[in-house]
């Protein structure tokens, strides 16, 4: 392992071979596509601890990313990948993770988490993938609903369904499901909250994504 | 390059850990999986295959990618010393010599895989979930490096 990464001449027949290979890679922006691995490549002088770093192989990198028209999930709580494990470490991020445009759409809770590291000189990633945000199925009764009209309706409606059993107990819990049930449904036409804050909660990933890349005037 | 491991009585860890994996997916409110990426440079040590089967298990896994696995080949009983037993699937691409190689693996009572390319550089899978309609494809990828003395590392 040579001491420093950047000495690496960029352009071996392995390399170029290489940036051949996956300049021609055919991704559909519509097909749920992820790429993770080593790439051996930097974005930036910011994936280095140190300054400097090859701008050849940052422009040539960059160009592969936008020339297949992948978006980068970036490394969640630590900038680098790679170590050169000296005593004063050169570090790089050389590991990262892109997905195709619908990826981002049917998937948008994805995200890569580096994970303790020893035994290598790179940083073992997981890839979280996810549709959602995980939430509790907790039932939440709100105040206001009391106050909205209909609401009583909704209660006296579902709690007139007839359940069936011998024991009270057990009646009086049905009652209380169904009652859970019916206001659960009720409750979703009432605002468009949820909405609204989905909406802005986008808009927010956008700019987040879009600082990344330049700076946010 | 295709192998499925062998049968057998699978323990009873891998059983949970199957059973929570499929109760994950199969709930279409919230899928998640997750994949492991590491490179390991080589596997070929007992402390490796202990390194990379931890990971797997810390990062619950569906897939494992592992680059510059320093192996020409693998075969079911190698593939068992790092990966837990719910991963009966595994394709790679073999190192030269002791440079490069790359293999995945997933559970294919989770994902069915289907292997779209297999190079020096990357391999690329195809997957269909046996529980939703989730389609993806995941590509693996190793940037060859030529170092100073001319031998890729």
């Amino acid at each position: 392992m040579d001491p420093d990464h950047s000495l690496r001449p960029s352009h071996g027949p392995d390399r170029d071979s290489f940036i051949d290979w996956i300049n021609n890679l055919n991704i559909s922006p519509s097909e749920n596509w992820i790429i993770v691995g080593d790439f051996n490549f930097y974005r930036s002088p910011e994936d280095r601890n140190r300054p400097g770093g090859n701008f050849q192989d940052m422009n040539t990198f960059n160009s592969i990313i936008s020339n297949l028209g992948i978006i980068e999930i970036p490394l969640k709580g630590r900038n680098y990948t790679w170590s050169n494990m000296q005593d004063n470490p050169l570090l790089e991020q050389l590991d990262w993770c892109f997905t195709s445009l619908n990826w981002t759409m049917a998937f948008p809770n994805t995200l890569m988490l580096p994970l303790a590291h020893h035994t290598s000189d790179h940083v073992p990633c997981m890839v979280q993938i996810g549709t959602s945000i995980p939430k509790a199925k907790i039932f939440r009764f709100e105040n206001f609903w009391v106050e909205h009209p209909g609401f009583f309706d909704v209660v006296q409606g579902a709690w007139n369904v007839e359940v069936r059993s011998s024991s009270s107990a057990t009646m009086v819990a049905a009652k209380f499901k169904n009652l859970r049930r019916a206001l659960k449904r009720w409750s979703k036409g009432l605002s468009n909250f949820k909405i609204k804050i989905q909406n802005c909660n986008r808009v927010l990933e956008v700019l987040d994504k879009l600082e990344e890349n330049r700076r946010l005037y | 390059m295709w192998h499925t491991s062998c049968g057998g009585v699978p323990r009873i860890v891998d059983e949970v850990t199957n059973r929570l994996l499929m109760a994950m997916a199969t709930n279409n409110n919230n899928r998640s999986w997750n994949i492991l990426n590491w490179n390991i440079r080589g596997i070929n040590e007992e402390d490796k295959c202990k390194a990379v089967k931890e990971k797997i298990e810390e990062s619950v896994a569906v897939v494992y990618c592992i680059q510059e696995t320093k192996r020409t080949s693998f075969d079911p009983f190698f593939v068992k010393k790092f990966a837990p037993r719910r991963f009966n699937k595994f394709v790679y691409s073999p190192s030269r010599g002791a440079s490069g190689g790359i293999i995945m693996g997933w559970n294919e009572s989770i994902f069915t895989g289907q292997v779209v390319e297999i190079n020096l550089f990357a391999i690329t899978v195809h997957f269909t979930s046996n529980h939703n309609n989730d389609i993806w494809t995941l590509t693996t990828v190793y940037g060859q490096v030529m170092d100073l003395t001319g031998i890729p590392s």
